[in-house]
Parts: C-alpha cells; sequence; structure tokens
C-alpha cells in the first residue's frame, strides 16, 4: 500500500499524511493490527519533516486509527475502521455552532464572544498543535 | 620450494583472478547489460543525470575504465608474481610479520578500481536524484524492520564472533595486563568498522532510497543483500583477527600471506559476489525507468 502526497497541494502535509492513512483503512488495505512504518522511515520515504509524520501521527492516534505500542512499533486500531467514520472537525464544527449560537441569543456580542474564545484557549493547557 | 610456497603461489594466482579479474568481468557484463537492453530512448529515467549532457556515454565510459583498471592491476599482479618467483621469494622461509604486507598492498590496489566504481555509483545515483523534479512523493506503508531483511542467526553469530575475538585477544595478552596503543589501535577499530556496518544498514533500512526511481520489491531486494555483506563483512572480520592472533601466538608466521590472501578472497566473494548473487540483473525492474512510469 502506497501513499501519496502533493507538496504543492492545498492541505497541510500532516492532513494528507493522515487523509491517506484513513483511506487506506476504510478501504481495507490496511487492516487491523497491521504495522505501520516508523516516523522516521516515513519521513525519509516522503522527504518531509520527520516532525510532520509525528504530528500526523499523533492525531491518527488521537482519532484511535493508530496506536503505538512502544518500541515495538505503530499499528491500526483494532477498531480503526469504524473510527474513520468520525470527523472531529464536523465535530468541533457543530458544537461550537451550538454554543455560539446560545451565546447570541442571550444577546452576548460577537467580541465578547471572540475575546472569551481566546481567554478560555490561553488559560486552559493546550495538547499539541 | 616447499608446499607451503607452492600453496602460497596459487593461492596467490587465485587473488589476481578473483579481484582483478572474474568478479570485475561479472560487473562489467552487468552494466554492459544494462546499456544494450535498457537504452536511453525506452528508459530515460535510468539515464536523467544532473551533471551529464550524455549520462550513457558516462556510464560507458567508466564501466571501460574500471574494466581495464583491473586488467592492469592484473597485469601488474601476474608481473609481481612472475619477480617474486624469479627472486625466489618463499613464504615457508618468513619469520616476520612484514612479509604479509606484500599481499596487503596488492590488495589495496586491487580494491582501487572497485572503490572508484563504488564512489562512481554513488555520484551517479546522487545525480539521479538531483534531476528528479516531482512535486508528488510517495511512500510505503510497510515497515522495514532488520529482521524482515536478515535472519537473527547472522546477527547473533556476528556478535558473538565479535564476543569471541574479544576474549581470545584478551587471554592472549592477559586479562589484568594494561592496555597498550595496540590493544586500543585494534579494539577502536573494530568497533568503529562494526558501527560503521550498523550506521550503513540504519541508513539503509530506514532512510531515503538512493535511486528514487527503484520500485518498492527491488529495494526491499536491495536492503536484504546489503544486510548480508555487512552480517557477513563482520563475522568474517572477527574471525580473520581470530586467525591470526592464532597464528602469531603459535609462530606460524609462514601460513600468514596464505591467510591473508584466502581472507581478502573470502571478502569479496561474500562481497561483490554476495551482491552478484542475491541482486540478480534479470530480477531488476527496469520498467520504473520508463517515460511514462510513475514515480514509486
Amino acid at each position: 500500500m502506497e501513499i501519496h502526497i502533493d507538496i504543492d497541494g492545498n492541505d497541510p502535509l500532516f492532513t494528507q499524511v493522515m487523509k491517506q492513512v484513513k483511506h487506506a483503512v476504510s478501504c481495507g488495505a490496511l487492516g487491523a493490527g497491521e504495522p505501520l512504518p516508523s516516523i522516521r522511515q516515513l519521513a525519509n520515504d516522503l522527504d518531509i519533516n520527520n516532525k510532520t509524520v509525528a504530528k500526523a501521527y499523533r492525531l491518527l492516534e488521537r482519532d484511535n486509527i493508530i496506536q503505538t505500542k512502544g518500541y515495538r512499533g505503530t499499528y491500526v486500531h483494532p477498531d480503526a475502521i469504524e473510527n474513520c467514520t468520525t470527523d472531529i472537525n464536523a465535530w468541533v464544527n457543530t458544537e461550537l455552532t451550538k454554543t455560539i449560537t446560545a451565546f447570541r441569543n442571550a444577546d452576548v456580542t460577537d467580541s465578547e464572544i471572540r475575546i472569551a474564545f481566546t481567554d478560555v484557549m490561553n488559560n486552559t493547557n493546550s495538547k499539541g498543535n | 620450494m616447499t608446499i607451503i610456497d607452492i600453496i602460497f603461489y596459487a593461492v596467490f594466482i587465485s587473488q589476481i583472478f578473483l579481484i582483478s579479474y572474474y568478479y570485475p568481468k561479472k560487473t562489467y557484463d552487468r552494466n554492459m547489460f544494462v546499456l544494450r537492453n535498457y537504452p536511453p530512448a525506452i528508459y530515460p529515467k535510468l539515464y536523467q543525470h544532473s551533471r551529464y549532457a550524455d549520462p550513457s556515454k558516462a556510464m560507458n565510459s567508466s564501466i571501460r575504465k574500471y574494466m581495464l583498471g583491473n586488467i592492469a592491476v592484473a597485469l601488474f599482479g601476474i608481473g609481481v608474481l612472475l619477480a617474486m618467483a624469479a627472486s625466489g621469494y618463499a613464504p615457508s622461509g618468513i619469520k616476520e610479520n612484514k612479509h604479509i604486507m606484500l599481499v596487503v598492498l596488492f590488495f589495496m590496489l586491487q580494491a582501487l578500481p572497485h572503490m572508484l566504481l563504488e564512489l562512481s555509483t554513488h555520484n551517479w545515483l546522487k545525480g539521479m536524484r538531483g534531476a528528479v523534479k516531482n512535486n508528488t512523493r510517495t511512500a510505503d506503508l510497510k515497515p522495514r524492520k532488520l529482521f524482515d531483511f536478515i535472519s537473527p542467526l547472522y546477527i547473533v553469530v556476528a556478535v558473538l564472533a565479535f564476543i569471541a575475538w574479544g576474549v581470545y585477544y584478551f587471554y592472549n595478552k592477559g586479562f589484568t595486563t594494561a592496555w597498550d596503543w595496540r590493544a586500543y589501535v585494534t579494539f577502536g577499530t573494530m568497533t568503529a568498522m562494526n558501527l560503521v556496518f550498523i550506521g550503513f544498514g540504519y541508513k539503509y533500512l530506514r532512510g531515503q532510497k538512493l535511486d528514487p526511481h527503484q520500485s518498492y520489491k527491488d529495494q526491499r531486494q536491495f536492503i536484504k543483500t546489503m544486510m548480508h555483506v555487512f552480517a557477513m563483512a563482520s563475522i568474517l572480520m572477527s574471525l580473520q583477527l581470530i586467525v591470526f592472533d592464532a597464528i602469531n601466538q603459535n609462530g606460524w608466521d609462514r601460513f600468514e600471506p596464505i591467510a591473508m590472501s584466502l581472507y581478502f578472497q573470502v571478502v569479496i566473494i561474500f562481497g561483490i559476489g554476495q551482491v552478484l548473487r542475491l541482486f540478480k540483473i534479470e530480477d531488476i525492474d527496469f520498467d520504473v525507468y520508463k517515460e511514462n512510469a510513475k514515480l514509486v
């Protein structure tokens, strides 16, 4: 199974890697429990930075598409196929829309929402970029 | 002339033949086969190069120079052999280590065309990578792990051979004796050589493909070949030092030129020979070098 990335593409490189791994899982090219290449191997093969692949892997792990088993390597998550259908960005959009709509209904101004949003973002611990 | 002298001359002739004619001829034929059967008109990507205006001519020229260089060394070796015979060179009378330098120096001369070809191949692949202008990058999602390419037995034997040599070396020197500069140099060189093998092995295993167009199947076969070459080189290096320590310890210096020559031949058999055996030209996928082939 191969993945292809376009370095001039509109999507960021880590998103392209994520999408292609998800696609490989959802179309059955990668089965549950199958091993994945190491970050260094994939980064070298694609001639991109290790951090880019590490970020893609971290997000895939968050979404339970892959799982890292220490020194043994990275594997496809047992529930990867079901988890591939979950679009976390769509979920964030839905939840934010609901919250912002509630604020607006309570006559909170957009600038107050923005300031409050920024404050909350700054005051909570980031889980990574 | 004793039987030892006769064996030495036979072994030295074999060294000349094997290292300066047999394997160079096989390498030359392999490269010429590629030039004849995979021309630039049909396989342009094989000849894409950022440095040469006419890459196929440059390839042809360097492989011819390689063969001529080897023939020149072989003729020189025959000359040396005749001079040795004429001057009555007899290893059976050797009492000092320095006499093996003849075999070592001649081997270094023999290795020169091989090293130049290796350097030229390295530059060729570098130019090939430089000539690839593609915004799309591709990678295989199959992990490359060491034991997918080589049996753990080879690695275990290589480690045991290294330990065996270390134990034998220090047993002969005396475990409680302070290390002199010779011990530091020997131990340092052995460790450094093994680290070089590990470094290159890791580079091939996890690093980028040297040939940007190479198929994944060929890349895996190449890695497998190189892993076997490195493991065998490490094992042979340790065994050679054990043999030479035994020779020095027991005063068998008259066998040293024979042992040294045999060692060099075995190194070549498991080096170049292994590459030619495991990485066969007929099995390589040349379609990846065609004009419309996608970069893999």
